[in-house]
């Protein structure tokens, strides 16, 4: 039960700025390169009602200015296959290195946002609770039995970022045509920077 | 929860088993490619075939608005075509026939955005989905969970024939002649794959209409056209298509010429097979520019065109798929949800029902049944609301859906008393917007967001305009609401703006020594009668002041037109020099110090520049029939290699076995291209062509390469073993290779 495909995202506290301020934006980091991974180009879906609203794409993964479910936040969304070197890794290691890096990109481009000067209104992240999909199908649909092989690795590799918090998973739906989706919530709230 | 750890494995018996294999070989030529074993060009036409598409900047570079810049996708030096990295990301085209749809194909494209791409479905003007950022090595995949749904990819792109499109009201519309939908889909699956249209230098369009007057079908703009007909003789009503041909859009529109006024049903395949012979054997191969089958219609005159492909149907050796859809016409019918009236109602409908109620309801011709347009957009639909449309799909209409050309989702049979709750939950997903067909229903192609071709912001300018006319669509005149807009991103034409009141095309100027976005302004199309006029080019404004020109535009022609004139004929009216004099003001650019937001386009911040166009792959590559051809049997004997490391030696050997049938017919198909797919009149034609006259002999081996061939079809191994298996395995590679030579030595 390894996902190739995964996506993490981290809310944003009201009040926000105008959406179409991320377009410039995302430009401007994929000049500067203030988050890991290849920038290639954004894409404005704002027209889509709680959809991926602004996406900065890459090679490996896409960061986007999300709003699906209606709930304003970063996303970052894991899409190539090939991950680093796992030889010899169990597929819980891999997982959690998976996982892991995936957050660490999070963590690192909420930190980018967070410092950034030139929104209308600064943008602050809520870390007590983080939205976990893996977007993979095969191996992980959406069924208890996915929640309960993965929710070790996943308390785990959250942990790794802040050990002594406690660490709680919620599915966000049970319609098996989803993908496997977790609300994950921390408590108490780690500070981002402690994160990234 | 499956045990299946690959979609392979886990969808095995659930896809049509050819597609499956063909599937299988696409794989297997990736990987050939990978190591440098396919020619980059031939691997691009063979992906262009299952929709797998470029995208911008995928030649690994792209200009940040200060300069150009590489990006650094890994292994540079692995392309999968000309100028096209590996790595980089591309467009994925999902055709979907005459655009008929049910909710279980729309979740597995719902699920494939989600997984391989960005989440979001984008409907096109062709009736087709496309994916954008999606890699290649998820195509596979992709494809394999396509087709367990009965879609496949294949000839999505690529110069082959493309998706078949029909009126998305075929079957409902209130004047229609008859229903087009099954001569459509019995079309589409007749031509697809077909030897004999495997062979042309451009791609072929095919639109069918069920009737004259209205717009749906467009067939004057297309390659070939079927308009339906009805036709009395002895007292008995017999159908068939006044059948057109050479039309299309384009650099220089070309309006379809009528081949035929009456083509009776038994004979449209045959026919359809007819022209592609003709295009292939004469359509112009060398310059992509001239060959679409439109200049080969204005070369040789419709009559000699005419006269050639009747001549061919005459030739044409019998086929029984011509006529044996035929049975199944007469009962096809989609089943309504309910009978009208049966279903629930709301007490209070949501807020703009009765503007969604004009604009986006039509009376079926089944009384009591309406057709519900779902308007999107710039055509994009989220996966979530593609998910729950799949569920109204269901609940509402039968299921039955049907993309339509102005980039909509058409949901069909629709009760009465169903349409409050409809609107309701449709607005709860955010589809619940009036203005499907007018002014605000703005068509328009990726352009410079995605599009390699792309010169302006296509898409931008259509997401500007749309939003302003929707925040005072209630003010607008009735007649300016009536207009169509549609907008491409360059010349070629995509978003269809010459068929549109209102079209424009993206141009860039210079001023002060920086390019400037334009749009080329295009006046008086008419969509009616099947594409019946093309508007015509009247200047050019930069990307920014087009709607402050729209605004102008639509102003004088509400106040100045009279009772019961159309856009097109006040167009004509005002004259081309009162055009150009209302342009004028908005053609002016400031100097940039002045005013830099001209330099750059809609919704993108970058100071514009040309620096991204690539070489577009709208035209596919133009390789020779035996490259492509052997390029199928170079995938399958992967395929075979692929089966021996999984122990699976009948597998193995099957596949083998068909990859010196390939091979060999690959050789066969450039001297006679009818020698189908029967393994012994390949064999057959391979022995008296190539083994007889001992064409395929090495010069040193002799014979001894195409005797692998000859004597695995005479004496095949009912249990092949590891030795065998891998002895065929080697003597196919071997045979693929002699094949290859035998072509350069005839070629030389
Ligand atoms: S019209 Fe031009 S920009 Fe638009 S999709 Fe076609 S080639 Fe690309």
């Amino acid at each position: 039960m390894l996902p190739h495909h995964m996506s993490a995202k981290l809310f944003i506290k009201p009040p926000f700025c105008e959406p179409a301020e991320f377009i410039p934006l995302f430009h401007r980091w994929i000049q500067e390169q203030p988050v890991r991974g290849l920038l290639i180009d954004v894409a404005d879906y704002r027209h889509v009602h709680h959809g991926p609203g602004v996406i900065l794409a890459g090679f490996e993964g896409d960061y986007a200015l999300d709003f699906r479910d209606g709930r304003v936040g970063l996303r970052y969304s894991r899409k190539r296959r090939g991950w680093r070197d796992e030889t010899g890794q169990t597929d819980s290691e891999r997982l959690r290195s998976r996982l892991e890096r995936v957050l660490k990109h999070l963590f690192q481009a909420a930190t980018a946002l967070e410092a950034e000067q030139t929104l209308s209104q600064p943008v602050r992240f809520r870390t007590d609770e983080i939205e976990l999909t893996f977007l993979d199908r095969l191996q992980t649909p959406n069924t208890r039995e996915t929640l309960q092989a993965l929710s070790d690795d996943i308390v785990a590799t959250l942990a790794s970022f802040q050990p002594d918090v406690a660490v709680e998973l919620r599915p966000t739906s049970l319609d098996e045509r989803h993908p496997f989706t977790v609300s994950v919530f921390l408590s108490p709230a780690p500070e981002l920077r402690t994160l990234s | 929860m499956s045990s299946a750890t690959s979609w392979r494995d886990a969808l095995k018996g659930q896809m049509p088993p050819e597609w499956a294999e063909e599937i299988d070989r696409f794989e297997g030529q990736m990987e050939l490619r990978r190591q440098n074993k396919i020619d980059e060009k031939v691997f691009a036409e063979s992906r262009l075939r299952r929709g797998a598409y470029g995208q911008r900047y995928d030649n690994g570079q792209r200009h940040d608005g200060v300069r150009s810049r590489a990006l650094a996708y890994p292994d540079p030096e692995i392309t999968k075509g000309p100028d096209t990295l590996w790595h980089a990301p591309g467009m994925q085209r999902i055709k979907i026939p005459f655009g008929g749809l049910t909710p279980e194909q729309l979740e597995v494209i719902a699920d494939l955005a989600d997984e391989y791409s960005n989440g979001v479905l984008h409907v096109t003007t062709r009736q087709d989905f496309q994916l954008h950022f999606v890699h290649i090595e998820d195509a596979p995949d992709l494809m394999r969970r396509l087709a367990a749904v009965g879609i496949t990819t294949l000839e999505a792109c690529g110069n082959v024939v493309r998706n078949v499109t029909a009126c998305h009201r075929a079957g409902v519309c209130r004047t229609e002649t008859f229903d087009v939908t099954p001569y459509a889909k019995a079309l589409a699956f007749f031509l697809l794959g077909h030897d004999d249209a495997q062979d042309f230098g451009r791609k072929v369009k095919i639109a069918f209409s069920g009737c004259e007057r209205e717009a749906c079908g467009l067939v004057r703009m297309h390659d070939i056209g079927y308009l339906a007909r009805v036709k009395e003789a002895n007292g008995e009503r017999k159908r068939g298509f006044a059948l057109y041909v050479g039309g299309g859009l384009g650099t220089i529109p070309y309006q379809a010429k009528l081949l035929s006024d009456f083509v009776p049903e038994e004979e449209i395949l045959p026919l359809a097979q007819a022209i592609a012979r003709v295009f292939a054997r004469l359509g112009e191969k060398r310059n992509r520019n001239r060959a679409r089958l439109k200049f080969l219609v204005a070369k040789l005159g419709i009559e000699e065109f005419r006269r050639l492909v009747f001549a061919e149907r005459e030739a044409l050796p019998y086929d029984e798929r011509w006529t044996a859809y035929l049975d199944s016409v007469a009962s096809f019918q989609e089943t309504p949800p309910t009978h009208p009236g049966e279903k629930r109602s709301v007490e209070t409908p949501a807020e703009g029902y009765e503007a969604w109620l004009t604009t986006n309801v039509y009376a079926q011709r089944q009384p009591g049944y309406h057709l519900v347009t779902v308007h999107l957009p710039l055509g994009d639909l989220s996966s979530t609301q593609a998910r729950a449309l799949a569920d109204i799909a269901r609940r509402y209409a039968g299921g039955h859906m049907r993309l339509t050309d102005e980039q909509n989702i058409a949901l069909r049979w629709v009760a009465d008393a169903d349409l409050p709750a409809l609107h309701q939950e449709l607005s709860a997903i955010g589809l619940g917007n009036p203005g499907a067909g007018t002014i605000c229903d703005i068509t328009a192609c990726p352009g410079a967001s995605t599009c390699k071709l792309g010169i302006a912001a296509s898409r931008g300018l259509a997401n500007e305009l749309r939003s302003r006319l929707e925040s005072k669509n209630g003010d607008l005149p009735d007649a300016v609401k009536a207009l169509r807009i549609k907008i491409s991103g360059c010349f070629n034409s995509c978003g269809r703006h010459h068929v549109a009141d209102i079209g424009f095309f993206g141009n860039s100027r210079r001023h002060s020594n920086r390019a400037v976005p334009h749009f080329q302004v295009v006046l008086g199309g008419d969509q009616s009668e099947n594409g019946a006029a093309y508007g015509l080019a009247v200047g050019a404004i930069p990307s920014k002041r087009a709607p402050e020109f729209l605004d102008a535009l639509t102003r004088r022609y509400a106040a100045e037109r009279k009772p019961d004139e159309t856009f097109p004929q006040w167009v004509a009216r005002l004259g081309k020099k009162e055009i150009k004099r209302m342009l004028k003001p908005f053609t002016l650019v400031p100097a940039y110090e002045l005013d830099p937001s001209l330099y750059s386009d809609w919704g993108d911040p970058r100071e514009f520049s040309l620096g991204d166009i690539g070489v577009g792959e709208c035209a596919g590559e133009v390789v020779s029939l035996f490259s492509f051809e052997i390029a199928k049997a170079e995938g399958e004997a992967f395929a075979a290699l692929l089966a021996l490391d999984e122990r699976d030696y009948r597998q193995a050997d099957q596949r083998a076995y068909r990859a010196m049938l390939l091979a060999a017919k690959a050789l066969v198909r450039s001297q006679n291209l009818d020698v189908g797919d029967d393994p012994d009149r390949i064999v057959a034609e391979f022995k008296s062509r190539f083994y007889d006259t001992k064409l395929f002999f090495d010069p040193f081996a002799k014979e001894k390469f195409a005797q692998y061939l000859l004597e695995r079809h005479a004496n095949p191994n009912p249990n092949p073993d590891e030795d065998y298996a891998h002895q065929i395995v080697e003597e196919a590679n071997l045979f693929i290779e002699a094949a290859y030579a035998c072509d350069a030595r005839m070629a030389s």
